[in-house]
């Protein structure tokens, strides 16, 4: 681990050069970039054998003094390939330009590990990267948007369009049922709190406050080597970010502003006036006819589109859809013109004893749904000291607030994509009595929509949800000996959340009875997080080109939440909003919870001449989440690597394979994200008329712990064609046991569930990462980055339970988790348009045996696979002089979503009054006989019901970021006082190519969304579609 | 390495490996634990409160135990769903999928509150020598456990007049509180007769502990009051009467002199013998859900003219619906958080009428009064007239218009084996096997003992 100590032996130079006037030569030059020739700024030039240095200045410039001497000159800089050169001085000042190759390989990049890090060279674990500057600026919410598409191996998806909503993001693929499947976000060394503080079954993502344009770095720990220094809490994986810190040299000036707009990206078709009409009235008809009443579905039909209509003319649709007196485009009604802007100005620099970062952020966002908004304030501070030779001081404070205005979840009447189940007959507003039966609009919102009328109900509410989040940390470096250093940090996480929301007197129909009078209800809610870490970082040679290092010390995080509610309703009129105006006070309550983690760690590697590499690593984790039974746990990995082309016998392939590692890995990683109490029985409070009561509200279980995950990894490092391409290839198996179960139990026994240890989970897949460096002519540069991962899961032991969740969604034994499982649909019968259902003889739905109209009596089968096999990204990066053209596509592949959630309404076979999509009007007729659409009929069900008829294909291929920009050329800045301008234009989800039929293919209804509900469309909202221009300048 | 450096590195190795296992010893704050919950007589008390919430749920008779039978064992051309919920939807067209999430919630909750009430019985040795808290702490557990058990039989089994009780499957019957999770939770299902028996102990047993008066919890009368619909389920009919007439008689029960003052009540009256407690803060009724028209509840319930004829003119009855742009609905529960009544005093007159009548015709029988003079005070509150004499036909109806939406439509088609329709005014006979709710999906998966019901 030479570079190891390499760096920390830099890290001291830094101190020892403003002491040391050396009596001699000083050697001086300028440090500029291979390939175009730019000064490089920050780059450390230093003299190790003497611990000396230097950092090069704004125009790239170096000096140091020497005594006359050989010395090894090692220049290093992020991004770049590491150049060493034997410098003699004799008798004179030296003057030595050092020029930098681009390093695509990055062997020289600093990997972080949590409590250590090592160069990318002496990686032995599945590690995935993105750079901060890649996602920088990025028009998106929140970060995991921004890494979409650039990982291998890390799912992300967002549920919906709305703004700051959940998000799930797999790493490797699910490994609990009944768990967070959410891996563990590690900031600076400090893990933070996920906790989500929605008061809906919708979540929030609680990295919203986060500003990701402080990002320098973010690594995904995704093999058990890599990660089980986080033991308990590694088994879905760890992303490590790390953000910027200051350089020392001149101060650096940044500022960006950005603004744009946003749409959906796609909207669905729903019938017209007419289209309704005609083809409610046939279903009615057909009803009629199949029961044989004469004129009685009929008549009664008409009735209710004279009521849908509020009496205005919607006979004249029965002309022409000119004639209609109402046709509304509800579709449209659900979205708004969604503008953006942000700001960002940071300041960094310092110098050798002392460096700095300092950023704020502000921006504020529209949501393409109506009344969707979010701002965000974000500030950081980012100071490092070194106080004497051995000690290093330093703090990283960060603050932030984001106000949020929330949609409500997508199965509340009062969502905005509700509003397309509405007939296109109804009137927005109430008609004008006197104008009827023509449509004059009144000013009144029509209240009387067959579903609440979400317009209404945007117009007569609010939902603001604050957020506030300050971390802080804290650290104290000590270098006891050249080998051994002493690191302390100590932080605070602490988030403050308040929820308020107001429904106005109008909006009884969406928010309940209890509106009648107006409703509100406000919550605060404090997470507050306690962290130390306490850790010696160790390193030595053990002999020539025999390197050990040994990361080892204890940490404790603690975590306090407190919650207080109170609600309201009876307010005088719309202008009192607060609960201080509310008649009757209903609710009123405060709640409290706690968890602890206490940890012990180590890591051990062992290199020997960069060409085998060991690392051991182990964690001992106690949790006060564990059952008294089983209070700790430890979590050991292993792993080795080979470099081949270190060996001598390489030497033949090193024109061809310049770089190749091999790797493999073997550890125990764990999940502790249950409940904070899960193993107690308890009881709850209740209330019955205004008394208190109390009831059973869990059962004990004392043996309750952490799901256990065993990980094998082999991979390989490679570099080809002379390291213009270069890649990575992972495979791997994971395991997991004794799964966190909620497990079914008869509810004869009082409770439906008791969360026990009983299962197990598989994941296996592969990984392939290339990196090519295409064309690189001085002036025109192309680079391509490709990923591609690909995952089964499967459900290998459950203990005969089946648990359902989503719409028809199940974790079966034998089955990838969260399949679809109902009945077959077998199209519809040519003769009536009776929908269809196939039956089996046996229960895997393999020899079949008949059709049938009856729905009870069809086969249930597994129906599909919402988890997607094939992930991943291809980034094209084209550079000429100052434009830079960035086109990252995104894909997921082989996904099956069920789009039943509001297709049994709105493809409904017209059983009810909401609206039909537009590819309904191929429903079965006399005349229309070959067609898997079953014939409309009202009140009866006809294929509506769950079944393999909403299950499809949900693959898709996405420009997910096209970004062009221009860099003005730095003689035009000169005397302008900049140094640097940039202007930018940033596309995202510009494109997407799907068969997926409604809205967008990336959703899971946001209030189902869990392990086990996946890939549920429910009135769903579609992503945004962005475009914003830029201007990023520097001074 | 110097002395110093050494020193320091022994305190940090030392700071670090000191054992803090206290750290990971944190309580829960808001709720106690299973040792401390049922420790004391006031713990217990407050248990039972919790068991009540637990029947005024949704579930229960918060609505499903109500609204869910009414829609099975409504005719179509009297009754009328229009929501777009799927579940009560399928109750009402008498096709029930075997996961109807309504079904399965009306199922667990009534094993919910089953499951509080054995709780409450296992933790009797708390009192002491306090026997009236004893008792009253211990009739109410089993009221509400006899309760639970006759609104699962009378939906998840066959009618007890239905083939052989003896032998037709009901619901398991427990009888001990769940403290661990083992294979021993996989009850099978008793029969009909031993779950009626179950419930006639229960009842019988809370009739004679439970207190005259007891505020708004279930007092003796409440238990009497229950009983008589058990025994009309099993045809014992002085059974019936007897239990009637107690409340008639015994209790402080007075009819209001509107039956409109019956409903959308905030706290119970002269005439309600039992109602769910419902404030805007705890409590639930879902039956202002789905019958009362919008913006209170969604309107999904239309009241046809086939209801609507039987009533003779000038019946006050006739006027408890309201003309909504969406059809006639109900207004028995168009107040937003108001008590649901469950039991009240005209009941007890109809059900002593009509077991008078079964007994001993139009002659006076229990209670020293004629079918006709029981009919009557139902009636003449009504506004109409009197008549001299009855028939059974005529005490049926009058109990249907009387309790019409509250209840009883169920359990009196099947006892009196009148069949009911379903989509196109199909007939469905009185003992069809789709007016038996399927045991729930879930329930078959987790206990390998449970047989579903004929027809799912």
């Amino acid at each position: 681990m030479k570079r190891k100590i390499y760096t920390i032996l830099l890290a001291l130079m830094c101190f020892t050069v403003g002491e040391v006037f050396a009596q001699g030569f000083t050697l001086s030059g300028r440090v500029t970039d291979a390939s175009s020739g730019e000064a490089l700024i920050g780059v450390n030039v230093a003299v190790p054998s003497l611990n000396r240095g230097s950092v090069t200045d704004v125009n790239g410039r170096y000096s140091i003094n020497l005594s006359p001497g050989t010395y090894q000159l090692v220049t290093t800089y992020i991004g770049y390939k590491r150049v060493t050169q034997s410098v003699n001085i004799t008798n004179a000042d030296v003057s030595l330009d050092i020029q930098l190759e681009a390093d695509v390989v990055g062997l020289d990049q600093v990997v972080v590990l949590g409590y250590g890090e090592v160069s990318r060279r002496e990686v032995t674990g599945a590690i995935a990267s993105v750079r901060g500057e890649e996602i920088q600026f990025a028009p998106v919410n929140t970060i995991e948007n921004a890494m979409q598409g650039r990982l291998a191996g890390v799912h992300i998806q967002q549920n919906n369009g709305k703004l700051g909503q959940g998000i799930q993001m797999r790493v490797r693929g699910s490994s609990s049922v009944s768990a967070s499947n959410q891996p563990l976000y590690v900031v600076d060394g400090v893990p933070i709190v996920m906790d989500d503080f929605s008061l809906s079954s919708a979540q929030t993502n609680p990295l919203s406050q986060f500003n990701f344009n402080d990002v320098e770095s973010i690594q995904v720990l995704k093999d058990a080597s890599a990660a089980a220094i986080y033991g308990s809490r590694a088994a879905n994986g760890v992303v490590l970010i790390t953000t910027k810190s200051g350089r020392s040299g001149r101060t650096n000036f940044n500022y960006t502003y950005q603004f744009g707009t946003s749409e959906p990206t796609n909207k669905v078709e729903m019938l017209n006036a007419k289209e309704y009409v005609e083809y409610s009235r046939q279903a009615a008809a057909n009803t009629d006819a199949i029961l044989g009443s004469g004129t009685v579905y009929q008549d009664y039909w008409d009735g209710e589109l004279d009521y849908m209509s509020q009496y205005t003319n919607w006979r004249g649709c029965l002309q022409s859809l000119d004639q209609c007196a109402v046709n509304t485009n509800w579709v449209d009604e659900a979205f708004q013109d969604a503008g953006m802007y942000s700001h960002d100005l940071s300041a960094s620099g310092g110098n050798d004893r002392t460096t700095f970062f300092v950023s704020g952020h502000l921006s504020d966002q529209d949501g393409i749904l109506i009344k969707d908004r979010f701002q965000r304030i974000s500030t950081r501070v980012k100071l490092d000291h070194k106080a004497n030779d051995r000690i290093s001081i330093g703090m990283n404070i960060s603050a932030g607030r984001s106000f949020h205005e929330r949609v409500s979840n997508d199965n509340a009447f009062s969502t905005p994509i509700q509003l397309i189940a509405l007939p296109p007959i109804s009137p927005i507003f109430y008609p004008d009595p006197d104008a009827l039966p023509n449509y004059v609009p009144s000013v009144e919102y029509n209240n009387e929509t067959v579903y609440a009328n979400g317009l209404l109900h945007a117009a007569n509410s609010k939902y603001n949800v604050t957020t506030m989040r300050s971390t802080g940390t804290g650290f104290l470096a000590y270098q006891l000996h050249p080998s051994l250093q002493f690191r302390s940090e100590v932080s605070a996480d602490i988030m403050t959340g308040n929820d308020d929301q107001w429904y106005g007197q109008k909006t009884a129909r969406t928010i309940s009875a209890a509106a009648l009078g107006g409703y509100a209800s406000s919550s605060w809610q404090q997470s507050a997080s306690y962290s130390t870490n306490q850790y010696f970082n160790f390193a030595t040679n053990v002999m020539e080109g025999h390197a050990l290092t040994a990361d080892f010390g204890m940490s404790y995080q603690y975590n306090d939440y407190l919650t207080t509610y109170a609600d309201g309703q009876g307010f005088p009129n719309s202008s009192f909003q607060r609960l201080t105006s509310a008649a009757t006070p209903l609710t009123a309550s405060s709640n409290g919870s706690e968890y602890s983690f206490l940890s012990y760690f180590l890591r051990t590697g062992y290199n020997i001449e960069d060409k085998y590499l060991i690392s051991l690593s182990g964690r001992m984790d106690g949790s006060s989440r564990f059952g008294s039974d089983n209070r700790y746990g430890f979590f050991p990995a292993g792993s080795v690597g080979w470099v081949v082309t270190e060996e001598s016998f390489a030497e033949g392939l090193l024109q061809y394979v310049p770089y190749l590692k091999i790797r493999a890995s073997y550890g125990i990683t764990g999940n502790a994200g249950i409940g904070n109490f899960g193993s107690l029985g308890l009881w709850s409070g209740t209330g019955y008329g205004g008394q208190s009561g109390i009831n059973p509200s869990q059962i004990p279980n004392p043996n309750l712990s952490w799901e256990t995950t065993r990980q094998f990894d082999i991979g390989f490092d490679f570099g080809l064609f002379n390291n213009r391409v270069t890649g990575e290839f992972d495979y791997y198996v994971k395991n997991t046991e004794d799964l966190l179960l909620n497990v079914q139990i008869p509810a004869t026994s009082g409770f439906s569930t008791s969360l026990r240890n009983v299962g197990e989970m598989e994941n296996k897949g592969w990984e392939l990462v290339l990196n090519s460096f295409n064309i690189n002519t001085g002036d025109f540069r192309w680079t391509t980055n490709f990923n591609i991962s690909m995952n089964d899961n499967k459900v290998t032991n459950l203990d005969g339970q089946v648990i359902s969740g989503g719409a028809i969604n199940r974790a079966i034994e034998g089955q990838t988790i969260g399949v679809y499982f109902g009945r077959e649909f077998a199209g519809v019968d040519p003769a009536n348009g009776d929908a269809l259902f196939n039956i089996y003889s046996d229960d895997d739905c393999k020899v079949f045996d008949r059709t049938t109209t009856s729905y009870n009596s069809a086969t249930q089968c597994v129906l599909g696979n919402p988890n997607p096999r094939f992930t991943g990204g291809l980034g094209n990066t084209f550079t000429y002089k100052g434009f830079e053209l960035n086109v990252l596509f995104q894909f997921v592949q082989d996904v099956d979503l069920y789009i039943g959630g509001s297709g049994r309404w709105s493809r409904g076979s017209g059983i009810y009054e909401d609206n039909s999509y537009r590819d309904q009007l191929n429903a079965w007729s006399p005349t229309n006989t070959n067609t898997d659409v079953p014939q409309n009929r009202l009140f009866l069900s006809n294929g509506n019901q769950h079944s393999s008829r909403y299950v499809v294909d949900g693959s898709y291929v996405r420009l997910k970021n096209l970004t062009l920009g221009y860099a003005l050329p730095a003689n035009l800045l000169n005397g302008t006082g900049l140094t640097k301008m940039r202007l930018y234009v940033t596309g995202v989800n510009l494109l997407t190519f799907t068969d997926y039929p409604v809205w967008d293919p990336e959703m899971n209804a946001d209030y189902s969304a869990s392990n086990i509900g996946l890939g549920n469309e429910f009135y769903t909202a579609p992503q945004a579609k962005t475009i914003t221009f830029g201007v990023d300048i520097g001074f | 390495m110097k002395k110093q450096s050494i020193f320091i590195l022994a305190l940090m190795i030392g700071v670090i490996f000191t054992g803090c296992d206290d750290l990971l010893e944190l309580e829960p704050q808001s709720n106690i634990s299973d040792e401390i919950a049922l420790s004391t007589p006031d713990n217990v008390e407050t248990a039972v409160v919790g068991a009540y919430a637990g029947i005024g749920a949704g579930n229960a008779y918060g609505g499903r135990y109500i609204f869910e039978t009414e829609l099975l064992a409504a005719r179509h051309d009297e009754m009328n769903w229009i929501g777009t919920f799927i579940q009560p939807g399928e109750v009402f067209d008498k096709e029930i999928l075997t996961t109807n999430s309504d079904i399965n919630g009306y199922w667990s909750t009534s094993y919910t509150v089953i499951n509080r009430a054995n709780n409450i019985l296992s933790a009797l040795d708390v009192f002491g020598n306090e026997t009236a808290r004893k008792t009253r702490a211990e009739a109410s557990a089993l009221f509400l456990r006899g309760t639970a058990y006759y609104n699962l039989v009378q939906v998840f089994g066959k009618a007890y007049n239905d083939g052989n009780p003896g032998s037709n499957p009901a619901v398991p019957l427990v009888l001990t509180p769940t403290r661990v999770i083992d294979e021993t939770l996989e009850v099978p299902r008793n029969t009909v007769a031993e779950v009626y028996a179950q419930v006639i102990a229960d009842l019988t047993a809370a009739r004679d502990g439970l207190p005259a008066s007891n505020g708004f919890y279930a007092n003796t009368f409440t238990a009497s009051a229950m009983l008589t619909r058990v025994h009309l389920a099993m045809g014992n009919y002085a059974g019936a009467a007897a239990e009637a007439n107690r409340v008639i008689t015994q209790s402080n029960y007075a009819l209001f002199g509107s039956v409109a003052d019956n409903f959308n009540r905030e706290t119970n009256g002269s005439e309600t013998i039992w109602a769910m407690q419902v404030t805007p803060s705890s409590g639930a009724n879902s039956n202002t859900t789905f019958f009362a028209p919008t913006p209170t509840g969604r309107g999904d319930i239309q009241i046809l003219d086939g209801h609507l004829a039987l009533y003779e003119a000038g019946d006050e009855r006739a006027e408890l619906f309201v003309i909504t742009g969406r059809g006639r609905m109900t207004t028995k529960y168009a107040t937003a958080n108001r008590n649901i009544t469950v039991l009240r005093l005209a009941e007890m007159y109809l059900v002593r009428a009509e077991a008078n009548f079964r007994l001993t015709g139009n002659a006076s029988g229990v209670g020293g009064v004629t079918p006709a003079d029981d009919i009557n005070t139902i009636r003449v509150r009504a506004g109409l007239d009197p008549v001299n004499t009855v028939t059974l036909a005529d005490i049926l109806l009058e109990r249907k218009l009387e309790l019409a939406f509250e209840g009883v439509n169920y359990l009196d088609i099947r006892r009196t084996q009148t069949n009911t329709t379903t989509i196109g005014d199909a007939t469905v006979a009185w003992n069809a096997d789709r007016l038996v709710f399927p045991i729930p999906d879930r329930e078959l998966i987790v206990n390998g003992n449970l047989t579903q019901n004929p027809g799912y």
